[in-house]
Parts: C-alpha cells; structure tokens; sequence
C-alpha cells in the first residue's frame, strides 16, 4: 500500500495511507489516549479523549476518527491537548459514580459507611474495576484531583434482574461500545441509547429490567466497557468463603484461553503465563483442586461427535450444533422454530460438573452436597447457565480472578507454579470433526468461519458462526432454505 | 437608509401562497422550464462562479460549490434536501418565505435536483411547524399536478424537535430513521450523504433565490449586496424593537438601518444595549458598531457571524446574564449528548450561570465559565457544541459590568 | 399487529417514507406512543424495538405517556424571554399552582417549556395543544385559563 509522510510532535514518519491518525500513532507506539474507540467497530469520536492538534484545524481533531493525508503535521500532547482532556475526564468523574479506592481524594467512598469493628478492610466493597478501570486508568494519567462541579450524585438504580450481566447506569460514561456490540456485532439488540443530551442512558427499551429484554446474557457487553458500568456478577465472596471453609472441597476448572487476558491485566508479554501459576495462586487462596479444562472439554467433545456422527446423513439439513448457553438463549428467542432441531453437547462447565457430582465425588468419597465446582474461564456465555443451576456453582472470568489475586496477594508476575490436578487421561479422539469442535476465539471483527471437511469420504460443507451476528445471519439463511452448508456451529 | 428589496419575499403579500396559478402568473416555473434547456455543468457553473449565491442558513456556504461537487460524484442515485427544521431561536424567516410563497422554494428545489441528477428530494420541516407542513404538501400536489415533477419525487419529512437536526448531517440521520446526531465529515454529505448517496442540502432562504438567480442571470445577483456575499438577506426581527417582523435587504445593509429604519427604533425611554445577531449561538453587538454593514465578511473580521439572520434587539432594561442563562438552558435541552464536551459542558455552563444570575456564584465563576467555552470551542464534535458558548464569550468582553452586578447580587433597575 | 396501527401507518407510508413522519402520525391517533405502536413500528419498518425506542426517546415532540388533558407550552427562546415570558411563566404558575415541568393534580394542566417555536415577531408566544397564542400576557394568560373553565 502507498505511504504517506506525516509530522507528529516534531518527528516525521512513514505510514501507509488511508489509516486514521490514531493508527499511525500506535504503529509508532505513540500514546493518545481513547475511551469509546473499540478495534473493529467503526470510530464514534464521542468521547473526545483522544483529541490531537492538527495545523491548519481550526478545531481539535479526533484521532480516531481522522484520517492521515500526505504532509499532514500533528502534535499530540500539547498543554492544550491535556488541559482539554482534563476537562473532559473532570466533566465524566463528576456525573460517575466514584467508588474507587484509588481516587479517594475525588468524591464518595464507601469506607464512611463502613463499621470498624467488623470490616476487614479486603476491599472488596469497591468498585468491581477498581485498578483495572479505563476512566480511572485516564484520571491517574491526568492527575485528576478536586473536581470543580458540584458532584452529581448518581442514584439510578442497579439492574440486576439477569443475575449474570449487571448493570450500574451510574457509572457509565456513554461511550455506547456495548450498545455497538450488542446491536453491530452481536445482533441481539438489547441495549441501546435513550433520550438526549444530558438525560442519555444506555438501557434496555426505556428502562425495562435487562431480563425481560431481548439480552440472553452473552457477556461481551462487559467484556468491552471501560468502567463498571456493565459487568457480570461477582462470586469472589462466595468462593473465598467456601474455599476457606473446612468439610467443603473446593475444585476449580481452568480454561487456557484466560491465560491471554491474564497476561494483559498483569503487564506480561504474551506466553509469559503459565496456568500453573494460576493454578498456584488459585490453591493459595483456598481452592482444594485445580485441573485445566481439557478433560471435561474432551469430553464433551466425545458426546458431540457421537451426536454428530448419528445424525449426518439422517436428520435435516443443516445440522445445527451448539454447547454455547447464551447461544441457546437466542436461538430460543428469535429462532424458536429450530429449538427442536439443534443439537447441544455440554459446555465445558456442564461437563466438569456433572464429572465432579457423579464420578469424581464417589472416587474421593466426598459427599456432592459438601463440593463447589468453579469454572474459571475468559468467555461469559456460560455464565447464566451456572447462575440457572445447570452447572458449576460459580464461573469465574480472568477479571474476576485478577481481581480476587489483586487483593489476596498473588502476584502473578513473581508466583510459584504448582502442578496441575487431574481426572486423568484429557486428550480426545482425533477425529473429522475437529476442526468444527476447535474452540474459537471471538473477536469483535471475526468472519464466519466456512471450511469442508470429509465424512465417510463425503466432502461436507460447515461453517461456525463466531459472534452472535454471524449466528443470526446462518440461521436466517437456514430459514430461507438458503443455506449451503450441511453442519453450522453457533456460538455466541 | 437603504430600502427594502424582496427576492425571496417577492410574492409575499401579493400572491395567494395555496394557488400554484398565483405563482406561475407571478412569473413562477418559468426558470425551471429554462433550466430543462440548459446544460447542467452551466446551470452549476453559473452558480458557483458568477453568482456566488451562499447558503442562507448560518453557514454560508458556496452552493454552486456544493452542487457541484454532488453532480461530480459517483453513482447515479442522488437527492437533494431542502432544510426547513428552522430552530435557531430568533429566527422566523423560513416560515415566513414558506407561508408567503411556498412554491418558490419548490421551484429552486426542483432546479437544484436537475443540476445536481436527483431523482428524489425532500424538505425537511421542523415539526412544530404543522400548518406549513399541510401548506407544503398541498403545494408539492399542485406542482405534482401541473407536471412539474415528473422527474423528481418530493416528499415532506417532518421533524419532531429537534434544534440539532438543523445540522446537515444530522438532518440526513434523522431522515434515515435514527437519532439526529451529527455525523463525522470527511465524508462530506455531497459525496457520501443519505443513505450513502451524494446528498445536497440547502436552506429554504437559499432555494427561494434560485429560480431568481436562474431567470435574470448571475451578474444581476452578483450586483447587489455585498461582493463576497451577494445579495439579498432575509432577517427576522425580535426584541425590544418597534417594528417586528421580516425584511429582505441587500447584504451590506448596515446594522444601524436594521435596528432604527426596518426595525422603527427602541421604545420610548429606553437606550439600545446590545442586539444579538445570528441567534443563540452568535455574539452580541453593541451600539458603537452600528455602522457596521452586516455582511458575512464585514463580520467575520470583527469576530461575528450573521448566522441565520435572525436579529434580537435588547434594550438597557435587561441583564445579559439573565439572557444568556435562557441560551444555556436551550443548549442544554438541544445537546444531542453524543459527545462529552458538549453533553456535559453544557450543563455546567447552564448550572454555573444560573448560580451567577441568582447572585450565588464564586468570583472565580467568569474564569471558569471562559475555561469552559475554551474547552467546548475546541472539543466539541459539531459546530452546536462548539458556538453553544459564544453569546457567552461575547458577553463576558463586552458587558462587564452585568456579571459584576450579579456577582454582588444587585438587580439592575 | 393491531389493524389501526397498521391502517395509519400505511396511510404516512403512502406519502413519505420517513419514519418520523409515521411515529408523529401514532401519537397523533393516541396523543403518544403506545407500546403496542412502537411494536407495530419495529415489523413494518423491519427495525428492533429497542431501534425505535431509540429513535423516537430522541425527539421532544415525541413521547411514551399519556399528556395532560390541556398541555401549555411556553417558549423560553430569547426573543420571548426580551419580550417578558417570564412574566407569563409567572402568571401560569400562579394560576395553575405548580411550577413548570409539571402537571396538576387533576390531569388537566400541563405546564412545559418549549425551545423557539418560530413566532419571534409575535413574542411571547405560547402552544396550548398545539395551537399558538402569541404577545401572550399575564392578562391574556387569566383570560385563556378562564375560557378553559379553571375556577379562579
């Protein structure tokens, strides 16, 4: 691709055409600051964080939103620049819900209401993005302290009505990147932007409690807020608790795929983490057992193939598969008609519970009523699944777990590893159906996944649906009897 | 003093607005059957470079300029928007030109649709405005009727309140059916507007000219007014001023023929204090510039706009605190609240102004409140948020003296 | 989809394809947006619902609840404010015993603000209902609660 010459901050670079400024910035690992920009969807320059001086602008520019042009000369970080994106972050802390142990000095901090004589001072009461929060992330980079409005006391309430997505309105900053995802990416509409101006929420229609919406609790609205404004429900206590407890076992599964996000949160270059550190830190804070996933993945891959290979060549066409919970829930709310016809394996959680309850607790000799399954894993779409009683006891995702280590101790960076438990043998069959059962990573740009493979010497044609937009657009195509394929995979 | 001359108000008064004969009587489709001969690079050519006719709604822009740039663009589905979402308070001389002769303003719209190859085009009407929401569909049936439009599709949108969606990209979002929030240019609506397509939106005042500007030629239009601005102006007097009403004025009218000619003068004891031209987002003036003409330009170099042409009269019985926390409540209710320093600048304006007026405000609330303006002039999205402040930046140089009182917590009179 | 959703909105479809000029001409019907009408919204025009509610929460002329029986609107525009709608504001509330943004006990009175409504050259002007009174005054303000039966 053609390149351009561009001057930021005094120096000149290279950069190919046609990428915005704030691109080029990052290929030049030049900092600016962002807080409603999300790779992958279309720059909404709301937030205007990320504001740069170009000459000849008469005003400031989005960095995210704008793109390079030849001879183009930017500063990025000029006593204006950071006066403006002061304002800006003092303007969002004053109308948020500051509940942030490291912005004490800012505004309300639960530790007046809390008693002397009984609180442990763990630090649990705070915000559930406290040190791994974008705003407040910004507002130590800026050095924000006393804030020159009157401060808005937020009292919206928390919708909580799924008990896996929870929602707090006051602390949203507006950015809309879970509305964009849950209507661009995700297709299931939940979520979107009511009123004008200064009385804006992100909500469900008007208001409505999160559970009687379209949402089926995928989680990736969580995944991308910047503050705590939408999260999943917490189970910390409750694992801490039981794991200290003595007469309960505590057995928890880990998915690798945390290792990744565990690695951002902790400043580790990626690779860098072993799961048995993790496993180390988890059997520190209590956890009788550890194991990675790869046995109950295994087998519930052995029950989906099983389930595959009865039904290619004598059931309908195409074949619908799912193990993904959230993906379920919204085939059974915009696709009911196929709810007779898709075939589920067990999640991962499904699988280590049923494990641990039937086979596993009568090896040990423990009694299932004395045992708490927890499935630690970077996906949520499980999540409401164990909330319903259907599996684990509690799932656990990386932020969760980064939190409950941030408080206990655990310094990823500096923990022993300890080995692994196990139910013993974890590798499965190889089999044609492989690559349809491989995980998937999601990811907000992701395509359809579209491959053969073969089956009894017959060429089959599949497709995976990554993202719950790709989801809908396979099912639809089934509806239309346009489909091309003979086995989908939905995930959410 | 300079007198009156009625281009887009021709027919005001004389014709009777609900009869398209009226109208091509009065002269009227005549420059649209003269364009269908004329080729349309000349007809845009004509435009941009003798005419220079600038776009009437506050931004002035070249329109021959953007006609062009639309005609030039790719693809074959094109539209063309008439913007009647008059909101600028102060302002009521679009509804005056619709409710006087609607079918001029049909005319230029179907010219500009010709020169520019679209196929379909709107006006847009705010919705408040009803009677001439039913005016206007009655004329587009009539003009339906005549044949006038057989090429072209025009349909009326209303809109449902909004002072944002006078904004061209914003108006664009609203007629696709979403909230009227103001898009990201590049790209610019004559390449990528509704619906993707090239998309020219204009000013009702500004198609009004066209069938004008078309019939008797761009150096007759070049000749009057200002030379970088040239013309006519229609302005929308308010205020404490004898006279109220519309006038149509060659654009270098000076301000002092305004105020004390169309505008018949102060009442009676009473002294001019500042008149606001342009609008809520445009400064003040005072008495001391009252010669000045009250062209695009001749503002420009003394840091002022001419806005929409709405011209507010405010005499010395008024604090300009208390009118410019009347601004700031509008801004507030009219932010479309996607961007933070807009949605959130101006409701601290309106708060701290509101404790200055009510006599509650720290001495430090002028520092602040100029921090602020600084802030929201270089940060906002779109021009709403960037000129929300600057009847108050105005105010804060020229009318000392009223924070002052406020301040100390004395009332004026 | 009930049969008169579907009958007005056809009848807008008919003339524009805007789909605020549908959603005015619901709220026409039932003085506001019913959530029955926001559903036949969503299937005609193949949108979600949370996209109409969307949509529609953005526009101050559109609405979700029933208004007061009589809903006076009071432009706050500058031109008004020079011209004395304070004075105005003043004598409604008084009148009408409640502050504006706010509705009387009974249903009857709804008292609002409205941003410029275009009648600067007639100011102060008022919408009761959507018809325009102009060079309101406090005395003109009496007159017209009286005419609308309020007892003094």
């Amino acid at each position: 691709m053609e390149a351009v010459t561009i001057i930021i901050d005094g120096k000149t670079y290279s950069v190919p055409r046609e990428i915005t400024i704030l691109e080029a910035a990052s290929l030049n690992s030049i900092h600016i600051p962002t807080l409603c920009t999300l790779k992958g969807i279309d720059p909404k320059a709301n937030c205007r964080l990320c504001v740069v001086e170009i000459e000849k602008s008469r005003t400031f520019m989005p960095a995210c939103a704008t793109n390079v042009s030849d001879g183009m000369v930017i500063r990025t970080n000029t006593p204006s620049l950071r006066r403006s994106r002061k304002h800006t972050l003092e303007l969002l802390l004053s109308r948020h819900s500051v509940d942030c142990h490291h912005c004490l000095r800012i505004g309300s901090s639960k530790c007046e209401d809390l008693d002397p004589t009984f609180c442990e001072m763990c630090f649990f009461c705070d915000c559930v993005r406290d040190g791994i929060c974008e705003l407040q992330a910004l507002a130590r980079e800026y050095q924000i302290d006393v804030l020159p409005y009157k401060i808005d006391s937020c009292r919206y309430p928390i919708d909580d009505s799924t008990e896996t997505v929870i929602r707090n309105p006051n602390k949203c900053i507006k950015c809309r990147r879970c509305v964009d995802i849950c209507c661009e990416v995700q297709a299931v509409n939940a979520l979107s932007v009511i009123n004008r101006g200064k009385d804006i929420q992100i909500m469900p229609e008007m208001g409505k409690p999160l559970a009687d919406s379209p949402c089926v609790q995928c989680g990736r609205c969580g995944q991308v807020c910047p503050t705590g404004a939408i999260h999943e429900m917490e189970h910390k206590d409750e694992v801490i608790y039981f794991a200290h407890q003595y007469g309960m076992t505590t057995i928890a599964q880990i998915s690798f795929d945390v290792l990744k996000e565990l690695e951002a949160l902790a400043g580790l270059a990626s690779g860098e983490l072993d799961i048995r550190v993790v496993a180390s830190g988890l059997k520190k804070i209590g956890v009788d057992v550890v194991v990675s996933d790869k046995f109950a993945s295994s087998m519930a891959k052995s029950q989906a193939i099983k389930s595959l290979r009865e039904c290619i060549g004598h059931t309908k066409q195409p074949i619908i598969i799912t193990s993904s919970y959230a993906t379920k829930q919204f085939i059974n709310k915009e696709f009911a008609s196929f709810n007779n016809r898709i075939i589920t394996y067990p999640s991962p959680q499904q699988a280590f519970s049923s494990y641990v309850t039937d086979i596993w607790s009568q090896t040990q000799q423990l009694d299932a009523a004395n045992i708490r399954t927890i499935s630690v894993t970077a996906t949520n779409e499980n999540a409401a699944e164990a909330a319903r009683n259907n599996s684990v006891d509690y799932v656990i995702n990386a932020r969760e777990l980064y939190r409950i280590f941030m408080r206990t101790g655990v310094n990823l960076k500096q923990w022993t590893a300890c080995e692994l438990d196990s139910f013993g043998e974890e590798e499965c069959e190889v089999s044609e159906f492989d690559e349809l059962l491989e995980m998937v990573e999601w990811k907000i740009d992701s395509n359809i996944k579209k491959f053969e493979f073969t089956v009894d010497e017959k060429r089959i044609k599949a497709a995976i649906g990554i993202t719950l937009g790709h989801t809908r657009i396979l099912l639809e195509q089934v509806n239309s009897n346009q489909s091309p394929y003979t086995v989908i995979r939905v995930c959410a | 003093m300079m007198q009156e001359l009625r281009l887009a108000l021709r027919n005001a008064g004389t014709i009777n607005p609900r009869s398209i004969d009226d109208y091509i009587t009065a002269g009227g489709y005549k420059a649209l059957t003269k364009t269908h001969n004329t080729k349309q690079s000349d007809l845009i050519d004509m435009l941009e470079r003798s005419g220079r006719l600038r776009g009437r709604g506050g931004a002035a822009f070249n329109t021959g300029l953007k006609w062009s740039s639309a005609y030039q663009a790719a693809g074959t589905e094109k539209y063309i928007i008439c913007n009647a979402d008059e909101g600028e308070p102060g302002t009521y001389k679009d509804r005056t030109i619709l409710e006087s002769d609607p079918h001029t303003v049909i005319e230029g719209l179907l010219i500009g649709a010709y020169a520019i190859g679209a196929s379909n085009a709107y006006i847009y009407c705010r919705g408040e405005y009803r009677e001439v929401i039913r005016l206007l569909e009655d004329a587009v049936s009539q003009t339906k009727q005549m044949g006038y439009c057989d090429n072209v599709t025009i349909q009326i949108a209303y809109g449902a309140g909004s002072y944002v969606c006078g904004e061209e990209t914003a108006l664009i979002e609203s007629l696709e059916g979403n909230r009227g929030e103001p898009r990201l240019k590049p790209p610019f609506p004559t390449i990528a507007g509704f619906r993707g397509k090239p998309t020219v939106v204009n000013n009702v005042e500004t198609f009004a000219v066209v069938p004008l500007i078309v019939e008797q030629g761009a150096e007759w239009f070049q000749s009057i007014g200002a030379p970088d601005y040239p013309g006519t102006k229609v302005f929308s007097l308010s205020g404490d001023i004898n006279n109220k009403g519309c006038f149509e004025a060659p654009t270098n009218i000076t301000l002092h023929d305004i105020v004390y000619g169309f505008g018949g003068g102060i009442s009676e004891g009473h002294r001019l204090k500042a008149v606001q031209l342009g609008g809520s987002s445009c400064g003040f003036l005072t008495p001391d510039m009252l010669d000045l003409p009250v062209d695009v330009e001749s503002l420009r170099s003394i840091g002022s706009a001419l806005g929409s042409g709405a011209v507010l009269v405010i005499d010395d019985t008024h604090n300009i605190v208390d009118i410019l926390v009347g601004i700031a409540e509008f801004f507030v209710h009219e932010s479309c609240g996607k961007c933070v320093p807009c949605r959130e600048g101006t409701l601290r304006v309106m708060q701290l102004l509101k404790q200055l007026a009510a006599g509650q405000a720290s001495i430090s609330v002028q520092d602040q409140l100029r921090d602020l303006s600084d802030y929201m002039s270089m940060s906002c999205f779109c021009p709403l948020g960037q000129s929300a402040t600057t009847a108050l930046c105005s105010a804060l140089d020229l009318f000392k003296e009223d924070f002052s009182v406020k301040l100390h917590g004395q009332e004026v009179h | 989809m009930q049969t008169k959703y579907v009958e007005i909105i056809d009848k807008a479809r008919a003339k524009s394809d805007s789909l605020l000029n549908s959603m005015h001409a619901l709220q026409d019907a039932e003085g506001y947006l019913t959530e029955a009408a926001v559903q036949a919204l969503a299937e005609t025009f193949d949108i979600p619902v949370s996209k109409v509610y969307d949509t529609a929460s953005f526009y101050s002329m559109l609405r979700f609840t029933r208004p007061a029986e009589t809903e006076i609107q009071i432009c706050r525009g500058s031109s008004c404010h020079v011209a004395g709608a304070r004075d105005v504001i003043a004598a409604f509330e008084y009148i009408l015993d409640i502050h504006m943004d706010d509705t009387t006990a009974d249903g009857k009175y709804g008292l609002y603000y409205s941003e410029c409504i275009g009648r600067c050259g007639n100011s102060p002007s008022i919408l009761v209902n959507g018809q325009l009174f102009t060079e309101m005054t406090p005395e003109k303000v009496y007159q017209l609660i009286n005419k609308g039966g309020r007892k003094l």
